[in-house]
């Protein structure tokens, strides 16, 4: 018997403090009994500070830590983001431009608009987009409005919302509340040394300074350099490059033009000759990058179209490498990687953050009691996020393969069926047949992306899935009065939701109700 | 639109009031005037849609445009504040009145100003109403403000059937958890008690029963207008 108590997380970023705050928010009260988590941060090594970008799923997890929504947009910079806008990304046109929303199509649970929405099209001739006809959100972000007023709850919406945020202030919020509410010890050292037993289990980690420190569990979030899973247990890393390309980024900040300028409320992701760029809205600034493959362009040529993008030269843009890839496995012996030193993959639907909550909920909730069990929670750990990661990796590889873009060899390489997952070529065969909803193809629980985000790319970009009219004979009267519903929800939303900036002051001046 | 004037008798002598001015479905009370008001009407928390702050109010009718369903004999008389009060605001300690509120008029209703130009009674009696609102808001917003910080407030669904088909649900209205009000230690207890805030408490949440006869009476008034239809 050897009970696991003692919770050692080893990295100060985003993933470290975060975990922390899950796993401690969810162990909350086993003090008593000798439960403990102690972060190690290193005073040396900088953070990187991925992705300003994050899913909804960050209001339950900040609701369940127990911080306060207010004090979060006060003291991160956080915006509301309701989705993202894929601008040329099909044709390469300027005018080619469709949002993934975050709100699902009107009554999902009960029906799929799909086909109805297709017939529509096909007997009116005139295109109205997926988007807007089944959900409100697409306008409300071109109108540029909060999916909330200052009357709405913390954490509570008309429409579902995620945040965008400044990581390097996301860190140090999350690390007070984990040094001042959740009783995570903090200790600032280098790990010089990894311990390991004969059954090769992480014992203790050598610290700086002459001190040691053991634990039961270990978790890797030193980033890229994953000092743990990597260097200590050795686990090797699975590239995906032949998959998905982009493997540079240049990262710049745009300030806005005046103290009063619009903030979108949704992440802008603009396709560009070998890559994309993303622009994301704060209330202080504009994070804006571009991701892009370095085998097809070069960097002064990503630069090039990056200061075309802003209309002018970008200031010592920052550049970020990304190996797209991640562990073979996740949790070895006592020794488990959330975050960089799990992998990453370009920021394109903004799953950094996600995996990082995802695995540590998943771990605060499987937490083995016994060292005689950790082997049993680890291998379904390891089962449930190789299939995320496999899910995310399939649904980015999406954006790429509907694209009609044929003008360089980086779009017209991404169509090669070698670089085309398996999984993803039958769904593709799938789909032009029937269209994906919630129970045919997506079964797992907490699925990472629901088969909503699906519709919303294939039909954003155009993907054509034939119809069977006389099957939709049930359900026509129910599709369209959810069709009318939606626009009647639109137009009252459009007309009753504050600005985005508006709603943002009023939370900085006076801040939201609990209840 | 709203036109605010210092109040003076100068300026103001053939001013009169009306008193009997359509009141709104929902109106604000402060804190002293729960006693009165549970009685006979819901009490129940909503929030400024502007600045989303919480404040209390009393329910008088279940739908915006509707007259009160209890006249002010079955209201025992009780009329709040806020509403003796309505179309006058304090400006650093004068009297402001809004020009276009409807109780304003020079031909009909009470003067507001004796041949002397000195305040008549319909005046004496909206100065001492606005000097009691005055103090009572600030009293009743640090009760507002003890509730939240106990976690005490909570969202109330209110959903009504009526006889003729209609369905009514109110929404954004909430009121004081008994349950949450039974969770707190014995100090926090003492403490409300002598405060005078457990007592505000129950009537508060006590005073969600008047929904009751609220609903009864609208449904009986619906059916008569059918009968007599």
């Amino acid at each position: 018997m050897k009970p696991i108590k003692k919770i050692v997380i080893v990295g100060g970023g985003t993933a470290g403090w975060l975990t922390a705050c899950i796993i401690a928010a969810r162990h909350k009260g086993r003090e008593a009994s000798g439960f403990s988590v102690t972060l190690i941060e290193s005073a040396n090594t900088p953070i990187i500070g991925v992705g300003e970008g994050t899913w909804p799923t960050m209001r339950s997890t900040l609701s369940r830590i127990g911080v306060s929504e207010t004090e979060f947009f006060r003291q991160c910079d956080a915006s509301f983001k309701q989705g993202a806008l894929f601008s040329r990304w099909t044709t390469g046109e300027a005018s080619d431009a469709y949002f993934h929303p975050l709100m699902l199509p009107q009554g999902f649970s009960q029906i799929n608009l799909v086909p109805h929405w297709l017939q529509q099209n096909l007997h009116k001739n005139s295109e109205q987009n997926f988007c807007d006809t089944v959900c409100p959100q697409g306008v409300i972000c071109q109108k540029g409005l909060a999916p909330k007023t200052i009357s709405h709850a913390e954490f509570e919406g008309v429409a579902n919302y995620a945040y965008h945020l400044d990581a390097g202030k996301f860190a140090p919020f999350l690390q007070k509340h984990a040094c001042t509410q959740l009783n995570v010890k903090h200790v600032i050292a280098d790990v010089t040394q990894v311990k390991l037993t004969d059954t090769g289990d992480i014992d203790k980690l050598m610290l700086n300074e002459e001190q040691e420190i053991s634990g039961d569990l270990f978790i890797d979030c030193t980033g890229f350099r994953a000092l743990l899973i990597g260097d200590a247990m050795q686990v090797p890393f699975k590239d995906c490059k032949d998959i998905l390309f982009c493997d540079t980024a240049l990262a710049v900040q745009v300030p806005y033009e005046h103290e009063f300028s619009p903030i979108a409320t949704h992440t802008i992701s603009t396709a560009q000759s070998a890559g994309w760029i993303w622009d994301i809205g704060l209330p202080t600034r504009r994070g804006v990058g571009h991701v892009y493959s370095s085998q097809h362009i070069s960097d002064e040529h990503a630069e090039r179209e990056l200061a075309a993008y802003l209309g002018k030269n970008a200031i010592s843009p920052r550049k970020i490498k990304i190996h797209s890839g991640h562990r073979e496995t996740f949790w070895k012996n006592n020794c488990v990687a959330v975050g960089l030193s799990a992998g990453f993959l370009e920021p394109l639907e903004a799953s950094a953050i996600v995996l990082i909550e995802l695995s540590a909920k998943l771990i605060a909730e499987q937490l083995p009691v016994d060292r005689e069990v950790m082997d049993i929670i680890a291998k379904r750990f390891n089962a449930t996020t190789l299939y995320r990661w496999g899910r995310i990796i399939d649904f980015l590889k999406l954006h790429y393969v509907l694209t009609q873009r044929r003008d360089s060899d980086f779009w017209r390489d991404n169509l090669e069926p070698s670089s085309i997952p398996e999984r993803l070529k039958d769904l593709l065969l799938l789909w032009s047949y029937q269209s994906p909803w919630f129970h045919d193809e997506f079964n797992q629980v907490e699925e990472i992306f629901p088969a909503a985000s699906y519709q919303y790319v294939l039909y954003g970009m155009k993907f054509k899935t034939q119809v069977e009219t006389d099957t939709l004979q049930n359900t026509a009267k129910y599709a369209e009065r959810l069709l009318r519903e939606n626009k009647n929800l639109t137009e009252k939303l459009g007309l009753s939701l504050p600005y985005h900036r508006d709603l943002i002051m009023k939370i900085h001046e006076r801040g939201l109700q609990t209840v | 639109m709203a036109r605010f004037e210092l109040l003076s008798a100068d300026k103001h002598q053939d001013l009169r009031l009306i008193n009997k001015t359509a009141p709104p479905h929902f109106t604000p009370v402060i804190s002293n005037e729960f006693f009165e008001a549970a009685n006979s009407l819901p009490i129940m928390l909503t929030k400024n849609s502007e600045t989303g702050e919480f404040f209390t109010g009393v329910v008088l009718s279940m739908k915006a445009g509707e007259p009160p369903i209890k006249n002010l004999a079955q209201r025992g008389g009780f009329v709040p504040l806020s509403l003796q009060c309505n179309g006058f605001y304090i400006s650093d300690q004068q009297i402001a009145i809004d020009r276009d509120n409807p109780r304003f008029n020079t031909t009909e209703g009470d003067a507001l100003f004796t041949a002397s130009r000195q305040p008549a009674e319909c005046l004496r009696k909206v100065q001492h109403a606005l000097g009691k609102l005055h103090v009572g808001q600030e009293q009743t917003k640090t009760f507002i403000k003890t509730m939240m910080d106990n976690q005490l407030i909570e969202p109330v669904d209110l959903n009504f059937s009526f006889d003729n088909g209609e369905r009514l649900s109110l929404k954004g209205l909430y009121s004081i958890s008994l349950d949450s009000l039974h969770q707190l230690d014995d100090a926090k207890v003492i403490e409300f008690f002598r405060a005078g805030y457990m007592q505000q408490a129950y009537l508060v949440a006590g005073s969600l029963k008047q929904f009751n006869s609220l609903a009864h009476m609208r449904n009986q008034a619906l059916l008569n207008q059918t009968e007599l239809a």
